[in-house]
């Protein structure tokens, strides 16, 4: 017997699936994630990339797609999958020439950078492991995606927007000493 | 307003323009504000990267289909070649034994799959050719090239027509599959889309968690709008087609003209098959 099977994915037009993302449904960016995959990984497999930088510079693309969105600065004008696609260009060019820098200029590049600030990246990546898994949501869901203090309460279930905000302003206060700490350790603060 | 709170509205883009310029000009002429600024922007930066890469991960753990792995025409071309080969090595071998079967065997799989790249074929006539001057008993390979290259020129012809053929062209894949089901003999699940029509209304207050046929077009009655749905259509001796929503699985009876209300499946070997399929 021959078995086929038809997959839909059903009703989810554009204007749908942008208000989801505006919204913070990550659900929605997982479904524009499946279903632009082949199209967008191949711009980069067609242009000298492995797969795995293929699927790299996409996500990253779909990260800028996300927060931009969630801004509430991104009007579209065209279909999300040819903004998407202008990103993935972007990406992958930008990452094409830092690769043809490297090899062109070997290690001057990275002589002339400032040495501190990898180190003071893992200090404050080391703090936020530290710290706890609501603190960091709150945290992150505030400075990066940019939501209000509504929305922050309305998507990890607290109470009001008061508890929201006093949850916000403790867990940084908590992260900016861990912080400090740390830096004070490494002579980082001067 | 707070130093804190200023800084972190300046850093989050949460200032007017006018609150922003003045802001600027205070950093710069307050040293102390300006570093406090300079460590508040690393944090928050972290912070960034820290939500970034969560998105990142989430993304990574979404199936994404056979994109990463061959598709059916390289799997099929593989197959080929592998028989060729495997063919070739025994007539290495064997030189004087009947080459009759396998050879029969090998121009039917070359005619049934006329797709295969051009550079597979020149790759496998190469590895014969070699074999060739390797060859004692040349009489059996020249008949063997012989089967082979009435089919040599139709695949030549099908490449110029079609210069793309790409791992990624969706008609490739329709091909493959009027192929497969040509040949009925593959019982391998092939995507398409369907012509099925779907309408949700999740106005009506009496049918909060139902679904209708009316002739190709389906209605689901619910908010089902606030949640990703799909809908598998397994078309097999008997057609079915199950809906899947919030990680359940519902049949879909088409032969129900009136509103129905959504049954969930329990039976645990059909939902192991559904999502199989699902995955696929």
């Amino acid at each position: 017997m021959a078995l086929r099977v038809f997959k839909l994915n059903l009703q989810m037009d554009e204007k749908e699936i942008f208000d989801r993302i505006q919204k913070g449904d990550e659900k929605a960016l997982e479904f524009i994630y499946k279903k632009y995959y082949r199209m967008m990984t191949k711009l980069v497999i067609t242009n000298s990339g492995t797969e795995e930088e293929a699927r790299d510079v996409y996500q990253d693309a779909l990260v800028v797609f996300w927060q931009k969105a969630r801004s509430g600065n991104l009007v579209m004008t065209a279909k999300i999958s040819t903004y998407i696609y202008s990103i993935c260009q972007n990406l992958w060019r930008k990452e094409l020439d830092r690769k043809k820098r490297l090899s062109h200029e070997e290690k001057d590049v990275a002589q002339t950078m400032d040495m501190d600030s990898p180190e003071r990246e893992k200090i404050i990546a080391r703090c936020l492991d530290q710290l706890g898994e609501t603190c960091r949501k709150v945290l992150m869901y505030y400075y990066f995606d940019e939501m209000s203090m509504q929305e922050i309460a309305d998507k990890l279930g607290f109470a009001n927007t008061d508890t929201a905000k006093t949850k916000k302003y403790k867990c940084k206060q908590k992260l900016d000493e861990m912080v400090k700490a740390q830096y004070s350790e490494h002579d980082f603060l001067d | 307003m707070s130093n804190v709170e200023l800084i972190d509205d300046y850093l989050t883009n949460r200032l007017s323009q006018q609150d922003r310029d003045a802001f600027e000009a205070q950093m710069k002429s307050d040293p102390a504000l300006k570093g406090d600024v300079e460590l508040q922007a690393q944090i928050v930066d972290g912070l960034k990267k820290a939500r970034a890469s969560e998105l990142k991960a989430m993304l990574n753990k979404v199936p994404v289909g056979g994109t990463t792995s061959m598709s059916p025409l390289q799997i099929a071309a593989g197959v080929v070649g592998t028989a060729i080969l495997v063919s070739s090595i025994y007539f290495y071998f064997k030189p004087d034994t009947n080459p009759e079967i396998p050879e029969a065997t090998i121009t039917q799989e070359n005619s049934s799959k006329q797709n295969e790249p051009a550079e597979k074929i020149a790759a496998i006539e190469e590895e014969k050719k070699e074999i060739t001057t390797n060859e004692d008993n040349v009489e059996e390979t020249t008949s063997e090239q012989k089967s082979v290259a009435p089919v040599e020129p139709k695949t030549a012809a099908k490449n110029v027509t079609k210069p793309a053929l790409d791992v990624v062209d969706p008609s490739v894949e329709l091909t493959e599959s009027t192929a497969t089901r040509g040949s009925g003999e593959s019982s391998k699940p092939v995507r398409a889309s369907s012509k099925m029509e779907v309408e949700v209304d999740s106005s009506n207050k009496k049918y909060a968690f139902h679904y209708q046929f009316v002739g190709n077009k389906m209605i689901l009655f619910g908010s089902f709008d606030k949640s990703l749905y799909e809908i598998l259509e397994i078309n097999g001796n008997i057609n079915s087609r199950f809906l899947f929503y919030k990680e359940n699985y519902y049949l879909l009876d088409d032969s129900k003209s009136e509103i129905t209300p959504l049954q969930i499946i329990q039976d645990k070997t059909l939902i192991q098959k559904l999502k199989e399929y699902r995955k696929k």
